[in-house]
């Protein structure tokens, strides 16, 4: 997908609440039409980043453009009601004491509901046989549909989606993420999505950028994120790499699980994702499966070299491995980090 | 503030302390004070816990209902109370006429110590059993089941296991129930048992703002506030809740034997605290009738408690709209005090700051001296932490990702209160401000001292009919009285009282 328009441009953004840095020099650069993810552990300033945008905190410093236009800086704040941004909360936030009908008109001017915005979002969303009922007596599945339903109805230009999903099933998530970004595409609106799940954040976003300790430490498509993370930190946050120490000489650097090319010289981090490990039995193989995790969909195996260390590799499931087989390896790809100390 | 000028005159005059403490019996006044305190204390907690354990751990036919009858009593007002049983109980009173033709012509009467000590017992327990039968319910009984299994008979379990649990809620009510009792006004003085809140009415009457009207006033303040600091030192965890959900205990069958005690106990304590007030008045009131006994001078009373509570509640709604958005809605340092503030006043005994907005009136603003604002403000200032309690409660469904969503979709803080905060909190605030409206309408000493020349209540007139033993117009005002606020103090304190 091709974006050229920014939407919105945070720099510098700052926030503490007392002597704890929640936020440190925060850029993000979000394209119109988008669907943005902001993935972080939970502590790392994900979900105070989106209150920022919203307008419900301030930050300390920075500034905040819409559409080339400040909404925030030192002289300028735009109050929450009038940017244009819509929310969809964690805990959704539906007004207990209105119909599902009447959360989803919230935000509608009468006009607007005359002129059949409210039916159409109803529709849209598939909760006409819902309208008459309270939010606390439908499912929660059905909850988060209204609130998208209603952060949607009055035609935001950007919604942020808090952890929208982690309050329900997995099978009921997978389901409502397809469903939520079909909507977000088909309405061109902008989507940021803040989340701690990384299949999340690489199955919907066009762009991600993790966050770690409140600073923006990569941001790329899901693809490059994944193939080539620019540190340890964001290696760790999508997937479950093997990190191993190695010295680089003229390019080379030797390892545990055989020598690759690296892009240093000097001490390294070496991480090998387990689906780029391939496992082969092999009597006269280097090494000792130890356990073998079925899934499924794949299966993990941790096998151990003759001194002890334990690694694990993502094979299909066809291949059946006892534990004690003796196997060889195959590495297909590695990406290499300066070490951090 | 009426309060803290108080003390500070007080410290004033503490020069010549030693000729007050000679003159006016302080310690005398100070020991009958204790001493009902500390009856009364004891036999409510008694009654109210065997309830609580009766009910809600042993099977019976009826224990609900019996249950229910028991609390009742929370909703006679203790003068009203003290009236029944002075009527009925005095030496030549409705029990001896009842009985005269069996020969009976006098018998020692109830009034004094022991007057007192039952009536405020009788109409004190409820808050224990309230209380404390809240707490038992949702007590996790797998810690019982693990005394038993290590060889804890079935009644060393209460004594040893749950009776301990229950030690905060124990507590807790105990001192509610001491509050109540030393600023008590109305029984005691219907019982002629001199404590310090009647000999502040004493004092009063004999001069407005004598010194030993503040003096004893600031006493009854610092004893008020030194109980109402411990309990609410007792009070942060209520009920002894265990996290997960509590298993419920099985109920525990009674033997033939067993089901006649608790029959006859429950009956007792609902015939004394129930069946001996209702059918008190109902004579009284069935004989004014018989006898086309005038009732037009209770009028102007039945008209000044309406408008009285009237307005003492719309302005009480109002005031606290604000502070319990302050309060919980912005976690300010000023919400944080104002709430302290409130709990504090919370349980300041009504006579003291009756003698307290009195002097104010007086000394500072003789504008509103003996003026229908001068006591309205000081019902407000006792009865405003109702108020607050009931929106406080309903403020805490109004989550601020509430207030967040309706910013977010282009709402502004004028509409998001209009179409959010207030549909969400005006039922609590109207609860509260209904609880406000009892609480005037039964109100007695501050009434008395600050109420204006021709101004009347129901309760200033059962009080003074009653003093002069005009029974059946006393009878008259308390019924309708109680016929007014009976049943809804009784839904809204059960409400407040268990959690």
């Amino acid at each position: 997908m091709v974006f050229d328009n920014l939407i919105i441009r945070a720099r510098s953004l700052s926030k503490s609440y007392g002597s704890e840095d929640v936020l440190t020099d925060f850029n993000i650069d979000i394209w119109y039409g988008s669907i943005f993810g902001i993935l972080g552990v939970s502590g790392s300033g994900k979900t105070t980043a989106l209150r920022l945008l919203a307008g419900f905190e301030n930050p300390d410093q920075g500034t905040i453009e819409m559409h080339n236009k400040v909404i925030f800086d030192e002289k300028t704040n735009v109050p929450p009601e009038k940017r244009k941004i819509g929310m969809v909360f964690q805990d959704y936030a539906l007004f207990p004491h209105l119909t599902v009908e009447k959360n989803i008109a919230f935000g509608l001017s009468k006009e607007e509901i005359k002129n059949g915005r409210l039916d159409e979002v109803i529709s849209m969303t598939n909760l006409s046989s819902y309208r008459k009922k309270f939010p606390q007596d439908i499912s929660g599945g059905q909850q988060q549909r209204v609130a998208l339903a209603r952060a949607l109805a009055p035609k935001p230009e950007v919604v942020l989606l808090d952890e929208p999903f982690t309050s329900l099933d997995a099978q009921m998530a997978r389901d409502l993420r397809e469903e939520v970004v079909s909507l977000l595409r088909a309405t061109k609106t902008t989507g940021i999505i803040v989340t701690h799940d990384q299949e999340e954040a690489l199955s919907v976003c066009d762009i991600v950028s993790v966050l770690e300790n409140g600073k923006v430490i990569q941001s790329a498509t899901p693809q490059e994120i994944y193939l080539n993370p620019i540190s340890q930190t964001v290696a760790n946050s999508v997937g479950d790499p093997n990190i191993i120490k190695g010295i680089s000489t003229n390019g080379r650097v030797k390892t545990s699980l055989g020598t690759f090319n690296s892009a240093y010289d000097g001490e390294l981090d070496v991480s090998i994702r387990p689906e780029c490990i391939e496992v082969n039995l092999d009597s006269n193989g280097d090494y000792v499966v130890k356990e073998c995790i079925f899934y499924g969909h794949d299966q993990v195996i941790s096998f151990e070299n003759k001194n002890g260390e334990i690694f694990r590799a993502r094979s299909l499931p066809s291949m059946i491995f006892e534990p004690g087989d003796i196997v060889c390896i195959d590495v297909t790809e590695v990406t290499t980090f300066p070490s951090k100390n | 503030m009426p309060v803290i000028y108080m003390l500070w005159r007080f410290v004033n005059f503490s020069r010549s302390l030693s000729s007050f403490f000679q003159s006016w019996d302080v310690f005398g006044l100070l020991f009958n004070t204790i001493s009902v305190f500390i009856a009364v204390v004891i036999s409510s907690l008694i009654v109210g816990l065997l309830i609580s354990i009766v009910t809600v751990r042993f099977e019976f036919a009826g224990s609900k209902i019996l249950f229910t009858l028991c609390a009742l009593p929370l909703v006679i007002p203790s003068y009203i109370g003290a009236l029944t049983y002075i009527s009925a109980f005095s030496p030549k009173g409705l029990f001896v006429q009842l009985f005269n033709s069996l020969g009976l012509e006098e018998i020692a009467g109830i009034d004094g110590f022991l007057g007192s000590w039952l009536v405020l017992t009788l109409f004190t327990y409820p808050y224990v059993q309230l209380i404390c039968s809240s707490a038992l319910r949702n007590l996790d009984s797998t810690v019982e089941d693990a005394a038993r299994s290590l060889g804890v008979s079935q009644l060393k379990v209460y004594t040893n296991v749950v009776i301990p649990r229950l030690k905060k809620p124990i507590i807790y009510s105990g001192l509610l129930v001491g509050l109540y009792v030393i600023s008590d006004f109305g029984a005691v003085s219907l019982m002629r048992y001199s404590t310090v809140t009647k000999a502040i009415y004493a004092y009063y009457e004999f001069s407005i703002l004598g010194d030993p009207v503040i003096f004893y006033s600031s006493l009854l303040i610092v004893l008020a506030l030194i109980i109402s600091f411990v309990q609410r030192g007792s009070a942060t965890s209520r009920s002894a809740k265990v996290s997960g959900t509590p298993r419920v205990p099985k109920k525990i069958k009674l033997e033939r034997s067993g089901k006649m005690l608790t029959y006859s106990f429950l009956g007792f304590v609902i015939f004394l605290g129930l069946i001996i007030p209702i059918s008190v008045l109902s004579f009284w009131l069935l004989r004014g009738i018989y006898y086309g006994n005038d009732v037009s001078s209770s009028l102007p009373g039945i008209f000044g408690s309406f408008s009285a509570a009237i307005v003492t509640s719309i302005f009480a709604i109002i005031i606290s709209m604000p502070i319990v958005i302050l309060i919980s809605q912005y976690k300010s340092k000023f919400g944080d005090i104002l709430e302290k503030l409130m709990l504090s006043l919370y349980g300041l005994p009504h006579i003291a700051v009756g003698v307290s907005i009195l002097f104010i009136s007086v000394k500072i603003f003789p504008g509103i001296y003996q003026s229908f604002f001068a006591l309205v403000v000081s019902y407000l200032i006792v009865f405003l932490p109702q108020a607050i309690g009931g929106g406080q409660a309903s403020m805490e469904q109004v989550k601020s990702t509430y207030i967040e969503a309706s910013l977010g979709l282009g709402l502004s803080k004028v509409e998001t209160f209009q179409k959010i905060t207030f549909p969400l909190i005006y039922r609590g605030l109207f609860a509260g401000g209904a609880l406000v409206f009892l609480s005037t309408m039964k109100e007695l000493p501050q009434t008395l001292l600050l109420r204006p020349t021709e101004f009347n209540t129901m309760a200033v007139d059962v009080w003074s009919f009653a003093s002069e033993a005009l029974f059946t117009q006393a009878a008259f005002s308390a019924f309708i009285l109680l016929a007014i606020s009976a049943i809804p103090t009784y839904i809204l304190s059960t409400r407040n009282l268990t959690v």
